[in-house]
């Protein structure tokens, strides 16, 4: 199986490497994360603006990375970056209206 | 005289000063029908203040005896209703209240438990997503650094990056944070390989997550696609079992031509890999003695090998239908599992068993009623395929026609001109009466 035999080269056969065009290139279910991550960032993002809940808003932060960390090489940066922008702004607009901390669940319980 | 009459001015002015303040001082006594109402209120205050002022000099002159104390107790009621009636209340004074301010950031870390957790779940994913891509990297480009002299021997290219206005290989081409791809190209028999290294998300802290519910492996995939006429008519898988069920559903070329095989004993693989394969010849032909040991001795290694002239990608999802044949082109496809222990000599072994089957497959030729039995199948396959999408393109001519016709008949009735109207009326009943006629061929009697 060892390749010591004639040499199997030809420069005259040489192709080009071309990109799979993003378009025709088929997406499994499990590739379809960063637009669900996506989706549910600008949903919390929303949230977290217009009913003054600061925990919509970082969780829509939290969203915002796992869409990052999952981004493929088709995928536009900008719409990464408008994410990470919107829910660092729902963050920033919930404490600049209202500077107290979240009630945190476990305060009850002491 | 002047000095007279300068006296008297000022006295007038001194004057009218005055009746004006008189007039502010009584204007809240003052009621605006009456002019004479004003006066009794002016008159009365003054009469209230005397009064009061008199009483208290009434004791002094006459004795306490012939005065009982129940005509000051009247008085005293007088006085108190007086009070009530004029309209002044006292003032209710409310308890003084702190405004609930809260207090500053600097000054209350301690209450902001939930911001500092999230914080904290941040900055974990992005030390995750850090490390998780630098190690994927590493591994990817310890692979290539690996392989990198033997896909040299066996392609001209090795590593092309396909912007490079010279031919230079070398280039790893990294599409995500877990995933690269290796070109090679320049090699008799096939137009390129195309190496996919897949490896789990790392970077990604749910997917670190997920890995421990459902653990997957990295994984080499190489994709050689084959010139025309190098390889003959037959596909067929055979790997894990899992992987090769899973590839089965999913690729339109195995669902249409092969059949699930059993008996792994027969052919000598290992009990949990799986087999389809279209002509049964085919599977002996190419599982000689060297493959199957190989097979046996890096049995963890192997995930699937894939042989196929008909392949054409991914089946299509349920309701969609092919409008034209699918390009096919005859492509081999192994993919191997990498593991973060595998040696360079274990890697060096799988590539060399690709070329080996490569070469072994190019060579490969079936007998006489292998090569009917698979040329009879992909006829009748593109002959069912024709069939349907005749129908189909039955069905768009027919949509076209109808729409011609509905175009035809708005435009003969938005036509203003009666004798243009008339007239497209006409050419729409001969078409019309046209259609309705049998179809006849003409025959020319000599």
């Amino acid at each position: 199986m060892q390749a010591n035999g004639p040499d199997l080269r030809r420069p005259n056969k040489v192709i080009r490497y071309r990109p799979v065009d993003p378009q025709n290139a088929p997406v499994s279910n499990e590739d379809s994360i960063p637009e669900y991550m996506n989706l549910l960032g600008m949903i919390f993002s929303m949230c977290g603006l217009m009913m003054r809940l600061k925990w919509c808003a970082w969780v829509a932060l939290l969203c915002s990375c796992a869409c990052f960390a999952n981004t493929r090489a088709t995928d536009d940066a900008k719409q990464i970056v408008s994410s990470f922008m919107l829910s660092i702004s729902a963050v920033v607009m919930s404490y600049l209206q209202n500077p107290t901390p979240i009630v945190p669940p476990w305060a009850n319980m002491f | 005289m002047k000095y007279m009459i300068l006296v008297l001015l000022f006295i007038a002015l001194f004057g009218i000063s005055k009746a004006g303040l008189t007039d502010n001082e009584f204007a809240e006594f003052e009621v605006a029908d009456e002019e004479t109402q004003k006066k009794a209120i002016v008159d009365e205050p003054i009469q209230e203040v005397e009064e009061p002022r008199k009483l208290p000099t009434k004791p002094k002159v006459i004795d306490e005896e012939e005065f009982p104390e129940e005509e000051f107790e009247n008085f005293d009621r007088k006085s108190t209703q007086e009070e009530s009636s004029t309209g002044s209340k006292p003032l209710e004074i409310k308890p003084l209240t702190f405004a609930d301010i809260p207090s500053h950031f600097r000054s209350n870390w301690s209450s902001y438990q939930v911001e500092a957790l999230a914080l904290v779940l941040i900055s974990i994913y992005i030390l995750n997503y850090v490390y998780g891509k630098m190690r994927n990297h590493g591994i990817a480009n310890k692979w290539f650094s690996d392989n990198l002299p033997l896909l040299q021997r066996n392609f001209f290219v090795a590593g092309d990056d396909g912007t490079s206005t010279e031919l230079e290989g070398g280039h790893l081409i990294k599409d995500t944070d877990c995933s690269a791809q290796v070109w090679c190209s320049g090699r008799v028999g096939c137009q390129g390989m195309l190496t996919q290294i897949k490896l789990i998300k790392r970077q990604d802290l749910l997917g670190v997550i997920m890995q421990l519910f459902k653990p997957k492996s990295d994984r080499v995939i190489h994709k050689i696609d084959l010139d025309n006429n190098e390889m003959d008519s037959f596909v067929m898988i055979l790997g894990q079992k899992k992987s090769v069920i899973k590839a089965y559903k999913d690729l339109a070329d195995l669902n249409t031509y092969t059949t699930e095989r059993r008996n792994m004993d027969k052919f000598g693989l290992p009990s949990n890999f799986g087999l389809y394969a279209e002509i049964a010849e085919s599977i002996s032909s190419l599982l000689d003695p060297t493959t199957v040991q190989f097979l046996s001795k890096y049995e963890k290694y192997i995930d699937y090998i894939h042989i196929s002239d008909q392949y054409s990608g991914a089946k299509l999802q349920e309701g969609e239908t092919y409008t034209r044949l699918p390009e096919t082109t005859p492509t081999l496809i192994f993919s191997f599992i990498l593991y973060e222990d595998t040696s360079e000599e274990i890697n060096a072994a799988l590539l060399n068993f690709v070329f080996y089957l490569l070469e072994k497959i190019r060579r490969y030729r079936l007998s006489k009623e292998g090569k009917n039995k698979a040329d009879k199948k992909r006829q009748s396959v593109e002959e069912t395929f024709l069939k349907t999408t005749h129908l189909q393109r039955q069905e768009a001519a027919q949509a076209r026609r109808e729409e011609k016709a509905k175009t035809e008949k708005q435009r003969m009735l938005e036509e203003e001109d009666p004798e243009k109207q008339r007239a497209l009326e006409d050419k729409i009943r001969k078409k019309e009466a046209k259609m309705r006629q049998p179809k006849m061929k003409q025959l020319k009697i000599k």
